[in-house]
This record gives structure tokens, sequence and C-alpha cells, in this order.
């Protein structure tokens, strides 16, 4: 029998599975989230709009449709928060700036709408780094030690899933902002192939890199909500007219011949020995389901996919930014504001050098995955950021902080790929430390496939922080 | 080799005007440190790229 204290912390597949069969009710699940709130999130600061009642109130409908036969299927009564870069209608969608303090949206993003109309109750706005530019989300801590950041820049929602306070999230990845505080907060996210999901209706930072997607306790959570948001967007010119396929049948938990790609350069360079350790037992249980190990050397890859990826954000985010910030750029704050001003200078032509680059480093990546199922990378070299840290330390350098975290994230930017981040080990110091995985375009799938195949073996995704 | 040209703070105050912005003063050398360093590793990767690369123009994998 599941008790009100455990409800918070369900996930979407086991909720669905009690409301379908009228175990609990929506309201009495959005009750126990919204308890949850008003109990921890004074200490985790993840809410910046929290909307307790209009939650209820659609919790009370889906319940009475329920009763009434109308069952729109798994996320039909499931609360969930949205990362305050995503437009939601009549509510303040402030991006994490005071440029934005006072936006209200007319309508839905898109994949708002698509979460609504599957049934799922917005329970808030969760926090961004502002306009998603950084590997943080203030004042949001990390529910696994209170001293660290959640990264971001959709450490709203990893925080939130982490600590139960709601039971799926919207992210956006530009350069590794689902996947990073998927890392260091101990949940799963993903980020779709670029195409996949629509993007209409969420702040821009960087066109051709921004990913949007879902963020979940589980592999399977991130299955059901996938298919329910992705899919062309005549809204979003870049999305994909390509049939989306049933996700969560794909999670047989048979990886028997699969191929699993290990890099040998580049993504176990200057690695905290946790992070290292706990990647190489994920590649034993792998190996011991039945897949092949296969050794991969990327070419091209070096100290200057970072370069690359910096040089194609920075001048297309100053270019969405131009105009409000020639007017009001003392307004922003300050690390954003001085990243914007940097992408003012740059050259067209090392934009274009950039973009040249990346077409070599997608090459690298798709030729590996001629010859492979998935590739498989830490998600971080490093667990999460003490609340104030610039750097990290190692044998004979500094990383900044952004750096390290886009070190192995922001290459699947670079190429469109689909890749997702998992819990698989605790540091001594008991911080959460992710596995990554990327796939060949558009087979999210395969790469669910592996994730959940993972996680049925082992239990990192069910270990919850002591608050 | 270009790209070994050493950017000092009047270059960039000089871009600034051909941008049309106005540099806050203190993020200057933040600034111009981080330029240098992301133009010179954009451009030695481009070293290793093909003539015939193009840019990347579709941003899928396909």
């Amino acid at each position: 029998m599941t008790t009100q204290t455990e409800l918070h912390y369900l996930t979407i597949a086991e909720a669905a599975r009690l409301i379908e069969r009228k175990a609990i009710s929506p309201v009495e699940l959005t009750q126990a989230v919204l308890d949850r709130i008003e109990k921890v999130d004074g200490r985790l600061k993840t809410y910046v709009t929290l909307l307790a009642t209009e939650a209820l109130s659609a919790a009370r409908r889906a319940e009475q449709d329920i009763q009434r036969g109308k069952y729109l299927g798994p996320l039909h009564g499931i609360p969930m928060a949205i990362k305050d870069l995503y437009d939601t209608a009549g509510v303040v969608t402030a991006s994490g700036s005071k440029i934005r303090s006072n936006y209200v949206p007319k309508s839905d993003s898109t994949v708002v709408r698509k979460l609504r109309e599957a049934g799922a109750i917005v329970l808030g706005k969760v926090t961004t780094h502002e306009f998603a530019f950084g590997f943080d989300a203030p004042p949001t801590r990390n529910p696994w030690n209170l001293h660290c950041t959640p990264s971001g820049s959709s450490g709203g929602s990893g925080s939130a899933l982490a600590a139960g306070l709601c039971l799926g999230a919207t992210g956006s990845d530009t350069g590794g902002s689902i996947r990073a505080p998927g890392a260091v907060n101990g949940i799963a996210g993903i980020k779709p192939t670029y195409g996949r999901v629509s993007k209409y209706g969420v702040a821009v930072l960087s066109w051709s890199l921004d990913h949007a997607g879902p963020m979940a306790r589980s592999t399977a959570d991130l299955a059901l909500m996938l298919r329910a948001i992705a899919g062309h967007d005549p809204n979003d010119p870049t999305t994909a007219d390509i049939p989306v396929p049933d996700y969560a049948a794909a999670l047989s938990g048979d990886i028997k011949g699969l191929k699993i790609g290990v890099p040998q350069n580049y993504f176990f360079d200057d690695v905290q020995p946790a992070v290292k350790n706990a990647v190489t037992a994920a590649i034993a249980t792998l190996k011991n389901l039945g897949a092949k190990i296969i050794d991969v050397n990327l070419r091209h890859f070096g100290d200057d996919v970072l370069p690359t990826f910096f040089s194609i954000v920075m001048p297309e985010a100053a270019t969405y930014h131009q105009k409000t910030f020639r007017e009001r750029g003392h307004e922003y704050g300050a690390d954003v504001q001085e990243l914007l001003e940097t992408g003012q200078l740059y050259l067209a032509t090392t934009y274009i050098t950039a973009q040249r680059n990346r077409s070599v480093i997608k090459a690298s990546l798709a030729a590996a995955l001629d010859t492979i199922d998935v590739l498989l990378t830490p998600a971080l070299p490093v667990t999460a950021a003490r609340v104030g840290q610039q750097n990290y330390q190692w044998k004979d350098r500094q990383e900044s902080v952004f750096a390290a975290c886009a070190r192995f994230l922001c290459p699947f930017n670079l190429a469109g790929l689909p890749a997702i981040s998992i819990p698989c080990g605790l540091s001594d110091d008991q911080m959460p430390i992710g596995l990554q995985l990327a796939g060949k375009p558009f087979d999210e799938a395969t790469v669910l496939r592996v994730a959940d195949a993972f996680e049925k073996a082992t239990d990192w995704h069910q270990r919850r922080p002591k608050l | 080799m270009t790209n070994s040209i050493m950017l000092q703070e009047e270059d960039v105050i000089h871009a600034a005007k051909l941008a049309g912005i106005t540099l806050t003063p203190e993020f200057r050398p933040g600034i111009l440190a981080r330029l240098q360093e992301l133009r010179e590793g954009v451009l030695r990767f481009s070293e290793s790229v093909a003539e015939d690369a193009i840019p990347a123009v579709r941003f899928s994998a396909e």
C-alpha cells in the first residue's frame, strides 16, 4: 500500500498505473506533491511560480474525467514542473531574468500544450539560469548537498525531481542543460535529436544548438513524456516530419548483441576518480547484460571542440538578445552581460569557421555510429560544484565549471544527436554521477532501451537525497 | 600565423565600436581573454579540416 508520504516519489509509470485503476486520484497525488513542496522547497528554492490553486483545479477535472471513463493515458493527472523558459499561457515566464519579469505569454509553448492535452497537471514554473546561459540555476540548491548547485540551466527541474517536488519536468539543452542537472541531481534527462521536439514558445539561447526535452526519475518516464511532446510542429520550422514511435514499447530490457561504443579518446580525459569508477562499473553491467562493448576512436576530438561550441553559442545568443541588450543591457545579470558583450564582438568568419568545424565533429560522430548502436561516456567529468565555485582543479590545469559541464555534453548538441544522462553511481561524499548514452539521429528508442536495461539491473535511479 | 596575434584591450574597445556597443569596463579583461582563447581554438581546429568541408547547415546528424 502506498502511503501519503511516498506518493511524491512515485515515478510517472507507477502513478499512472495507480491512477488508471483508480487506486489513487490525481487530486490526492497533486496534493501530496504540493505538501512536499511546502515542506522542503523553502530550502531548495526550485519553484519561481507555484500554481497550487490551478493545479488542484486541473487535478479535480482530471479526476472527474477519469471517473467518467475518459482516461487520456499515462500522463493523465500527473503533476509536472515547467522550466521557466517555456511559455505558459497567463503565467509569468521570466526566463530567470529581470528583462522578462513582467512577460505573460498569451499562449502555451507547444510542449506545454501537448503535456496539458495528454492530461498532465502543471504545478508551476521552476528556476533556470538567466536565459539558460549557464550551468547553474540560482537560487536553487542541490538536494543531495545544500551547499552545492543543481547545475543548470534546467537546475530547477533537476532539483525538483530529485526532491520529489514533481513527477516529471521540462528542460532545455543547448550545451548540456538537461543532462548536467540530470547527472548532478541523480535523475534522468534526455536531449532528443535536433528537430524531434518543438521549441516553439521556448526562449532562445542558440537557434542551431537548442533542444527541448523531458526530465524525470526514470528512463521509462522519459519514454512516456517524449512520446507526448515529440513530433512535427508547423510553428517550429526546425522540427522534422518523422513518425514518433512508442518509446515505452521499445523498453524490452533486452540489449543482447547491441554494440556499445566506448571512446578511447577525449571522453575520459581529466575525469574525477569516482566518476571514472562508476562509469567503468556501468560498462561492466551493460556487458553482463549481453551488450558488446567496442572501443572507439573519435577523429578530430580534442581540446578545440569546446572553443567551437562556444563560438557558435555566444554570437547566436548575442544576436537573439541584440536589440534588448542595447536598450536594457544593465538589467542582465553580470555573467550573462559579459557573455553577451563577448558574443557581440565575434567576427562572422570566426562563427562560420566554427560551423565548419562543427560539420567535421558531426561527421566524426556519424562515422563512429556507423559501426555501433550507441556511444557511452560519462555525462560530466565531475560531481556537483559548490555554490560560488568557479573552477575544478586538475593535475596540471584549472577548468571553469562552465567548461567542465559542457565538455562531454556539447558534442551531441553540435551533432544534433539524441543523448541521455542517467544515474550510475554516487561519490564518496554521496553526490550523484551521471552516465551518458548517445545514439543515431532520431533513434531515441535505442538510447532509451539501453538506459532502461541499465536501470532494470541497478538501483542508482532509486536512490534519494536525505532532506 | 594570424591566430597567434595577441589582442589588446584597445582592440576589443575598437571592436565594440564597430559592433555599436559600449563594453562594461570591468568585463574587458575577461572578454579579451575569452575572445583570444576561443579564436585560437577555432582556428587551430580548422587547420585539421579538409579544404572542401562546408559549414554545418543542417543541425541534426541525418
